[in-house]
């Protein structure tokens, strides 16, 4: 378990865990987000680690798609409303959001580094 | 003793064993009631009878010609008790549930006397019959007299002789038939005697008892009242009598009730098939006359069938829920005498029966509200019958008219219909002029309520139709509205063009559009994510914000960068989409302006593809998808950071897409990809646009057709479109 709490969700044929990554918290998402409504289980993850982050002062988060064949729409809807309660947070309790994805995976290539945009300087896609 | 004795005596134990059978069968089944058990007072009194004629026989082996008459005085009454229990235990049911209880009860009050009489006559013979066995009187009453001082006396003096006592007997015997059957007529015309159809027409027990005195008057005619003796065959004929009736009431009768209930639930469902054919096929307008056909047609036949027509339902009306609201769709669900479940002392003012309607069709109830709310809060009559309906599920009859009611109704009889659970109507009956149900008419209620649900049930399923189909017209709109917002031929000066969409099963949110000014030619193509009535929204919103903007701009003879036009109408989503409406879409979009042959781009959609003549080699323009944040999210970012441009040449070609094309996925989930797209673009960069993009739609149509296409019954899961320009 990590330090957040946060159990793994493994739901149809998507799987997220968090991994503890010396001081900060690592997001690995895997397989295909292609359910009609996924932020059933997002939505409530994401606030969960949004929560988890500020109470814990925990600095950066890595999250990891590189092994995520597919995230739909609703999927990025999800990301982007976590990344989006960014903008809701003062200085000192920001933290930051490392986005790595797969070159390989066309949807990854459009659709992840837009996040970047979204809220300047608190999202890295790399 | 002669045959008869022994028949007479042997056949006690086949009739009491076969209804004590009879009797713990039925003992226990909710339907006899407490029938069961004045059987068993009845077949108790016919064992007394078995006990007291055996024992008769055993101690006097010998004929006692003198004790035929008290005997049988004795006897005769028992049996006539032990039928008339058994009488009574075959129409309690019938007298209770037909509330015939008060009726009954007076009519035996007014036969108690005569009940006394034969008591009294028993009381007497028995006494007789005491004396005998003390051997204080010996013989019968005839001997009796002639052995007396008295009678000595006058026989001396020659007043009197043995025809005389023969005489005397004869007296006595016809007397105490006409007496005998005098009771016996007061018995059958009285105690019996309630509203016709009450009790079934039976004069067997009188006709077998009145044999019966007929043939012991005979006996004692003929054999002139001092020898014959007791006759077997006599009582062995009340013996058969007593079982041929419960045969006949409890075992035969049973049979052919079930084979009758048979008969009419075949008959009942065959009805219930023939209307619900009837029902699905009929217009929604005639449904009305269904429901007062059926109402009607079956309270007139259960009328006609009751005793007394003026005590049969009087008025009956429909109550059918519409959305949240109970009410009386029209006044032809109001038959015969009705009013409305109102506390109200106007009801009595109401003139005519047109009054009476209006005032029924006005009083609604709302089932959300007396759902939510407890029993005390309600303060309508009715609000609050309905409330205790919807806890009991049980109808509620009201036979304490309130006063506001009083001379108008005497019974209100609230009958639920659900659906499951729901609550989808109420059959409300009314009788003017009396308080109390018959079983013919609950019966009959209840056959309706399971009709009355079929066909309710029936019309909502029809409105829900009738809503679905404006729906899926709208809908068919609304999806027309998407395609037909879509420019259908593009002609941009200097280019050669052709686009193509087929939608998903939904309405998509696929958009593109195209804006020629004097300084530039603007080109958009966009997705929003998801599908439906939003998507096609939001897809709508862009489109006129795009246009409006650039005509704005296009009038002011100004240029308006693509990144500019980005940020506008991203604000304006935001506020409109996200803000106003609440969606929470979002959408790819790419914005172009091009002028002699260098289109300037911003925005975040798919990697566009671009042939190049010159190098016969395809590039993937990768900028045009992951520099700017999707449209509609948030008001704060800007797309500045994805312009940028490129330059065409003769004969290049541009394509632009959706994600539908390259995400179409084949039977093992494989996605069409971009660079099938690419490989296609390249070898066929020369053929007319409209050729090539039916080749690419024909490609991905392959690909799919045993994954996406199969999956989603011919339709794919996405839209799938694509925009291609070629300089001339």
């Amino acid at each position: 378990m990590n330090r957040l709490n946060i159990e793994k969700i493994h739901e149809d044929r998507m799987e997220v865990e968090v991994f503890d990554e010396n001081s900060n918290i690592c997001v690995r998402f895997k397989g295909d987000i292609d359910m009609e409504d996924p932020g059933v289980f997002l939505d409530p993850f994401f606030n969960q680690l949004h929560e988890g982050m500020i109470a814990q002062k925990i600095k950066e988060v890595k999250a990891d798609f590189k092994e995520l064949n597919f995230l739909n729409s609703s999927g990025i809807k999800a990301v982007a409303k976590w990344i989006m309660k960014l903008t809701e947070l003062s200085d000192a309790e920001k933290y930051t959001i490392r986005i790595l994805y797969n070159r390989d995976i066309t949807w990854q290539v459009t659709s992840l580094p837009t996040l970047n945009f979204l809220v300047p300087g608190v999202v890295k896609v790399e | 003793m002669d045959i008869f004795t022994y028949i007479n005596l042997g056949s006690f134990f086949p009739i009491i064993i076969f209804t004590l059978v009879l009797w713990s069968d039925i003992r226990n089944k909710p339907q006899f009631g407490k029938r069961p058990r004045y059987l068993l007072f009845s077949l108790i009194v016919f064992c007394a009878i078995a006990v007291f004629l055996i024992q008769y026989k055993i101690l006097y082996s010998f004929w006692k010609p003198e004790l035929s008459f008290p005997l049988f005085s004795v006897i005769f009454p028992f049996y006539i008790f032990t039928f008339f229990v058994l009488e009574y235990s075959i129409h309690r049911q019938r007298i209770i549930k037909s509330h015939a209880w008060e009726d009954f009860k007076k009519n035996l009050r007014t036969t108690i006397r005569y009940w006394l009489i034969i008591l009294g006559i028993a009381v007497c013979s028995f006494f007789l019959f005491y004396l005998y066995t003390l051997k204080l009187f010996d013989g019968s009453i005839a001997s009796a007299v002639y052995r007396s001082e008295t009678f000595a006396t006058l026989r001396e003096q020659g007043l009197a002789g043995r025809e005389d006592l023969k005489t005397l007997t004869l007296i006595l015997c016809l007397a105490y038939a006409v007496v005998s059957f005098l009771l016996l007529l007061k018995y059958r015309k009285k105690v019996f005697e309630l509203r016709g159809g009450i009790i079934r027409t039976n004069n067997f027990t009188f006709s077998m008892s009145l044999l019966v005195l007929v043939l012991q008057v005979g006996y004692f005619l003929f054999f002139d009242g001092f020898v014959k003796p007791l006759h077997s065959e006599i009582f062995f004929l009340l013996t058969v009598a007593y079982a041929i009736r419960v045969f006949m009431e409890y075992f035969y009768q049973r049979t052919l009730n079930l084979e009758r209930t048979i008969i009419q639930q075949e008959q009942s469902v065959l009805l219930m098939n023939e209307l619900v054919s009837q029902e699905a096929s009929s217009p929604l307008e005639e449904d009305v006359d269904t429901l007062k056909s059926t109402i009607t047609e079956e309270l007139d036949r259960v009328k006609r069938s009751l005793p007394i027509h003026e005590y049969a339902i009087s008025g009956s009306m429909l109550y059918s829920l519409e959305g949240d609201i109970l009410k009386v769709i029209s006044p032809k669900l109001i038959n015969g005498f009705c009013t409305p479940i109102l506390k109200t002392q106007t009801i009595k003012l109401l003139k005519n029966k047109k009054q009476i309607s209006d005032s029924i069709l006005k009083t609604v109830y709302d089932i959300r509200k007396i759902s939510s709310l407890p029993l005390q809060d309600l303060t309508d009559w009715g609000e609050q019958i309905i409330k205790q309906i919807l806890e009991s599920k049980e109808p509620i009859v009201i036979n304490q008219i309130p006063e506001e009611l009083k001379g108008l109704q005497r019974l209100i009889a609230v009958n639920p219909i659900f659906d499951k659970e729901k609550l989808i109507g109420l059959f409300i009956v009314f009788k003017d002029s009396f308080d109390k149900l018959f079983p013919e008419e609950e019966n009959t209620i209840n056959w309706l309520i399971g009709n009355l649900k079929i066909i309710l049930s029936i019309i909502t399923g029809k409105r829900i139709q009738r809503e679905r189909n404006r729906l899926s017209n709208e809908m068919n709109i609304a999806k027309n509205i998407q395609t037909s917002i879509l420019p259908k031929d593009v002609e941009i000066p200097g280019y050669e063009v052709a686009t193509n969409m087929v939608t998903a099963t939904e309405v998509g949110g696929d958009v593109y559009d195209y804006f020629c000014t004097t300084l530039g030619n603007y080109i958009g193509i966009g997705d929003v994510s998801g599908h439906g009535l939003p998507a096609g929204i939001m897809s709508l919103i862009q489109l006129v914000a795009f246009e409006a903007v650039v005509m704005t701009v296009d009038n002011l003879s100004r240029q308006i960068k693509p990144y500019v036009l980005y940020d506008i109408v991203n604000k304006l989503l935001c506020k409109i989409n996200r803000d106003r409406i609440g969606s929470d879409k979002f959408m790819t979009q790419n914005y172009f302006i091009e002028k002699n042959g260098t289109f300037t781009y911003a925005g975040a959609h798919e990697i566009a593809l671009l042939y190049r003549k010159q190098q016969d080699n395809v590039i993937e323009l990768k900028d045009l998808s992951r520099k700017a944040a999707f449209m509609g999210i948030t008001e704060k970012a800007t797309a500045k950071a994805s312009a940028g441009n490129f330059k065409m040449r003769k004969h290049d070609v541009l394509l632009l897409y959706t994600d539908g094309a390259i995400q179409a996925k084949d039977n093992y989930g494989n996605q069409f990809g971009i660079a099938k797209l690419k490989k296609i673009l390249k070898s066929n960069s020369g053929m007319d646009l409209n050729k090539l993009i039916d080749k690419i739609m024909k490609q991905i149509y392959n690909h799919a057709l045993n994954g996406d296409l199969k999956k989603y019954c011919g339709n794919y899961a996405d839209d799938v479109s694509l925009f291609m320009i070629r300089k001339k």
